[in-house]
């Protein structure tokens, strides 16, 4: 049912959608002249108000029903149709959810940046970005056109550039922004290859009409396989899949809110996101590849956590592995449990990556208080090694970590564990059905989990248990702590906030069960998809006991292989594999980087040679020809002329002897003229 | 028959002095041989009856230009007529030039011998001149012709006069005839 | 003897039309050379009234010589005031001792 006339959500949405707009477009323009404690206040009621409007909208429309909109774009002519594009967005279940969550993600990173984000370490133009990132995703979720899709979608990248390398002048920085940058890039166009196959092979953009036109007509074959192809390569690297993924533990250098909205919470769950709004589009063989390639992603991906020291990166990777599991279970033919793990993983990821951030800022805070008292100690705030026994001394930074990073190892009575659940579920109903290979993908969900629990405990033990090794730095002291600020409300609401939001009441009223949560209930657009299979329930008690004992056993090998008195100075293996992350980078520098490279030097060689050369050539040709006229003039044109001058000379000299300036001779010679005139006039009267 | 003699001594007087011309050195000779040319040719204006042309002649001309030249050559005196002429040599090309015409002229003014018969009226007896009108005298005529058929010529020469007086009036502004100069 | 006819009186024409250009041609003296001027016209002068006597009606060469006598009168007249003009600048009447024209 379309409510197209029904104003209200349409107004709700607009609202939605153009506050973050005003927020970048007014501190854009005038963000400079206000003080930046204003700034993020005006920033962040802006995007409380969106908030608010996409809630109401929400318990307004409820999960059930569909609106749709369209508003005119743009037409052309073709084969004497009018062809019309429209900007189109549709308000149902799945949308309204996900808009919520990103605007509420939004909305507390823009408080907890008021505080992480002060002491002049942004500048003005890092909550226009934010307003910027989070009009362009709720573009991206309210729109039912692919063209409007593909901006957002661009747009939803540029963002990233822009605030990964916010602090744009740490060379690390610049860097992974433009990596993160080109390689979504390098997906885009495999998705824009799709949009046109799409095109071709539906005659429109708008989902809508694929939809309607795909469940009337039979379709199967090559270009249906490529489009699911080249629709998921082009979201493979927003979804940081294997092997377009080295640019998202790199894309850490951004800030740490920054990192919680977008590699947390919103821009990568935009392609899984995307992937099951279209999830129609998709084949068995695609769905076949999704799974493989999820699954090697989820278990690979999170194996470097397990070795690195950089608190940030270790979410990172917990990041790629969670979007492999979601990107598996689109595979398995799961869609709604990945949009279900979806937005759990975007609350306690983001719950994660606050609390982190948290115990940076207050690391941060000590350098410098050091560097204030003019001792300056070299240290990394996102270090590992320098921290330990923060549990005492940011208690409640602790607890929100405990309840966070609970719901991602996936126990009981967190939102995690639902998600988990399901996604475990399905993959195993996929290897149930299909033998052979796709057995590896439940293997790898539950050996995952096993890694999951273990680099997140690491994470926890080396953070917040044990002995603090800050005493362990130069110059430090315990009474520098005390002098630094931690408890900062706007940093705490946000953390409380989303560890309320990890636990399972949200969601279902069993702990254990997720097949009765409303999320699940209605999913307007997904009604062809199968969720949980219902013939498979005897089987479920198993997957749950052997994912609870999966986190058990990693938490206890993380406690006891974890060192908990570890130095300052431990060093780490800078050759690994794992740090290396497998060598994707060097692989894609030696395949893509240094050919490139060389290509353009030979071509700037030939050009600097070869057609430097050829005009240099032409160059030489002209000046000899120049000099060839010359002569040529010299000689020929300017001796004609000699010539006449001289014969003029010569016979003006011999007739001048005629006249000497004597009028008798000139009488002279006029009457010898006459003379000889009167005999030829007297010989021709006398002959004839 | 009278006037024929008197054609052929006038005739013969013209060539004489025209001869004595181109080989004087004495301008008053010259001068001289001018008027006797003048004069002789006037008589033989006269044997065609052209009365009023033959006196003009003689008034205007001889009275009046060559006396001019006449003052002018005893004002130059003695001391200029010192010059030497050319020398034969270069008076040659000149001199063969006018032999040629000469000889040119006559051979073609012979051949018309047979053309035109001149009657010549006697002195006395024939004084009757041809005209359309008979008993009128040369002068009369020509006066009648000048303000009839040709009076347009007439006050042409009239002006071109004029003109000349003006122009030799403010040639000869200046110049005086003192010995001294 | 023969009868006058055309011929003669041309024939003088012609003679005395030699003599006054030679006389132009080879004098250096100007007063000839004025003299040789005076000569060709009256030369022309004598050509004219001949050709009049045929001419009985209108005598147009009577008419046409007594204008040739008012042109000679000016010609001469102007070209002994030149003459004299001359010789007071350049005190010499021979025409090839005038070379520059001075101040």
């Amino acid at each position: 049912m379309t409510g197209s006339e029904d104003i209200i959500p349409f107004v709700l949405v607009l609202a939605t959608v153009f506050l973050p707009v005003l927020s970048f477009i007014g501190l854009f323009i005038a963000g400079g002249s206000i003080h930046e404690n204003t700034r993020s206040m005006t920033a962040t009621g802006m995007i409380f108000f969106s908030w608010m409007s996409a809630l109401i909208a929400l318990i307004y429309c409820g999960v059930s029903g569909q609106w749709d909109y369209a508003l005119p774009w743009f037409r052309y002519l073709s084969s004497h149709q009018f062809v019309e594009h429209t900007i189109s967005f549709s308000i149902n279940g799945m949308s309204l959810i996900m808009l919520n969550v990103v605007v509420f993600i939004s909305f507390l990173v823009h408080l907890y940046s008021y505080e992480y984000m002060g002491h002049k370490k942004n500048h003005v133009m890092y909550y226009p970005y934010l307003g910027l990132f989070t009009f362009s995703m709720i573009v991206l979720v309210l729109s039912n056109n692919l063209l409007v899709t593909f901006i957002s979608w661009e747009l939803i990248g540029f963002c990233s550039y822009l605030l990964v390398g916010f602090w744009f002048n740490k060379e690390a920085a610049a860097q992974a922004a433009s990596k993160a940058f080109l390689i979504n890039r390098v997906a885009d166009v495999f998705f824009l290859l799709a949009l046109l196959l799409v095109f071709y092979q539906y005659g429109s953009f708008d989902l809508n009409a694929i939809h309607d036109f795909q469940s009337t007509h039979y379709s199967s074959g090559t270009i249906d396989f490529s489009i699911g192809m080249l629709l998921f390569i082009g979201c493979m690297a927003k979804t940081a899949q294997f092997p377009l993924n080295s640019w998202l533990p790199d894309a850490m250098e951004g800030p740490t809110p920054v990192s919680a909205l977008l590699h947390a919470a919103t821009m990568v769950a935009a392609g899984v996101y995307l992937l099951v709004k279209l999830d129609f589009l998709l084949t068995i063989d695609v769905r076949f590849v999704m799974v493989i390639i999820g699954s090697l992603t989820a278990f690979f991906g999170a194996l470097p956590a397990l070795t690195t020291f950089n608190s940030k990166k270790i979410l990172a990777y917990s990041t790629v592995s969670q979007l492999g599991y979601m990107i598996a279970a689109i595979g398995c033919s799961a869609s709604s449990a990945a949009f279900f793990h979806l937005f759990t993983h975007a609350f306690f990821k983001a719950g994660l990556f606050l609390s982190v951030g948290a115990v940076i800022h207050a690391l941060h805070n000590v350098h410098h208080k050091l560097a204030y008292e003019h001792r300056f100690v070299h240290m990394d705030p996102l270090d590992i090694r320098i921290m330990g026994g923060l549990g005492k001394k940011m208690p409640l930074v602790f607890v929100a970590y405990l309840i966070t990073a609970s719901s991602l190892m996936g126990l009981p009575f967190f939102s995690g564990f639902l998600s988990k659940e399901s996604i475990l579920n399905a993959m195993f109903t996929f290897a149930e059905y299909r033998h052979g290979i796709a057995l590896i993908a439940p293997i790898l969900g539950i050996g995952t989990v096993l890694v999951t629990a273990f680099y997140v405990t690491r994470l926890g033990i080396w953070m917040f248990l044990g002995e603090s090794r800050l005493n362990e730095l130069k110059y430090y002291s315990e009474h520098v702590w005390e002098k630094v600020k931690v408890n900062h409300p706007v940093i705490i609401v946000p953390l409380v906030l989303l560890s309320l939001g990890s636990f399972f009441v949200l969601f279902s009223t069993d702990p254990f069960h997720a097949s009765h949560s409303w999320l699940l209930s209605g999913q307007g657009h997904l009604g062809r998809v199968s969720g949980l299979r219902s013939g498979f329930v005897e089987e479920y008690g198993l997957v749950m006991i052997g994912s609870l004992t999966s986190v058990v056993l990693g938490i206890l090998l993380a406690v006891l292989l974890t060192k908990k008195r570890v130095s300052v100075h431990a060093l780490e293996s800078k050759k690994s594999i794992l740090t290396r992350f497998y060598y994707i980078d060097d692989v894609i520098q030696g395949l893509v980087v240094m050919p490139l490279q060389k290509t353009s030097l030979a071509i700037a060689a030939f050009d600097k040679k070869g057609l430097d050369g050829i005009v240099h050539g032409i160059v030489y040709i002209t000046v000899i020809k120049a000099h060839i006229i010359a002569w040529f003039d010299r000689v020929f044109v300017d001796g004609v002329i000699s010539l006449m001058v001289y014969s003029t000379g010569k016979f003006g000299k011999a007739f001048r002897v005629i006249q000497r300036g004597n009028v008798q001779n000139y009488l002279f010679w006029v009457l010898a003229l006459m003379l000889v005139v009167a005999i030829w006039v007297l010989i021709k009267g006398v002959l004839f | 028959m009278i006037a024929a003699l008197t054609f052929w001594v006038l005739t013969l007087l013209v060539f004489a002095c025209g001869i004595y011309l181109v080989f004087t050195k004495n301008m008053v000779h010259a001068a001289l041989s001018l008027m006797l040319i003048l004069l002789c040719s006037a008589g033989l204006f006269l044997l065609t009856g052209a009365e009023f042309i033959a006196l003009s002649l003689i008034v205007v001309y001889v009275g009046g230009i060559l006396v001019l030249l006449l003052f002018f050559i005893f004002y130059l005196g003695k001391n200029s007529a010192t010059g030497e002429e050319k020398p034969f040599r270069k008076q040659m090309p000149s001199l063969v030039l006018m032999g040629c015409w000469l000889i040119l002229l006559c051979v073609y003014l012979i051949h018309l011998f047979d053309l035109h018969y001149f009657k010549l009226p006697a002195l006395s007896k024939y004084t009757q001149t041809p005209s359309s009108e008979p008993n009128v005298s040369n002068p009369l005529e020509l006066g009648r012709l000048l303000f009839s058929e040709y009076v347009f010529e007439f006050e042409l020469i009239g002006f071109l006069l004029l003109v000349v007086l003006v122009v030799v009036a403010w040639l000869s502004a200046h110049l005086t005839f003192n010995k001294e100069d | 003897m023969y009868e006058i006819t055309l011929s003669h009186y041309l024939i003088i024409g012609a003679f005395l039309f030699i003599i006054g250009s030679l006389l132009v041609l080879t004098r250096r003296n100007g007063i000839f050379i004025l003299i040789g001027l005076e000569l060709m016209i009256n030369a022309a002068l004598i050509n004219f009234v001949a050709f009049s006597h045929f001419d009985v009606t209108k005598k147009g060469g009577e008419v046409a010589a007594l204008f040739i006598v008012v042109l000679a009168v000016c010609a001469s007249v102007v070209g002994l005031v030149i003459l004299m003009k001359v010789y007071k600048q350049f005190h010499t009447i021979y025409v090839d001792e005038v070379r520059q024209v001075k101040e």
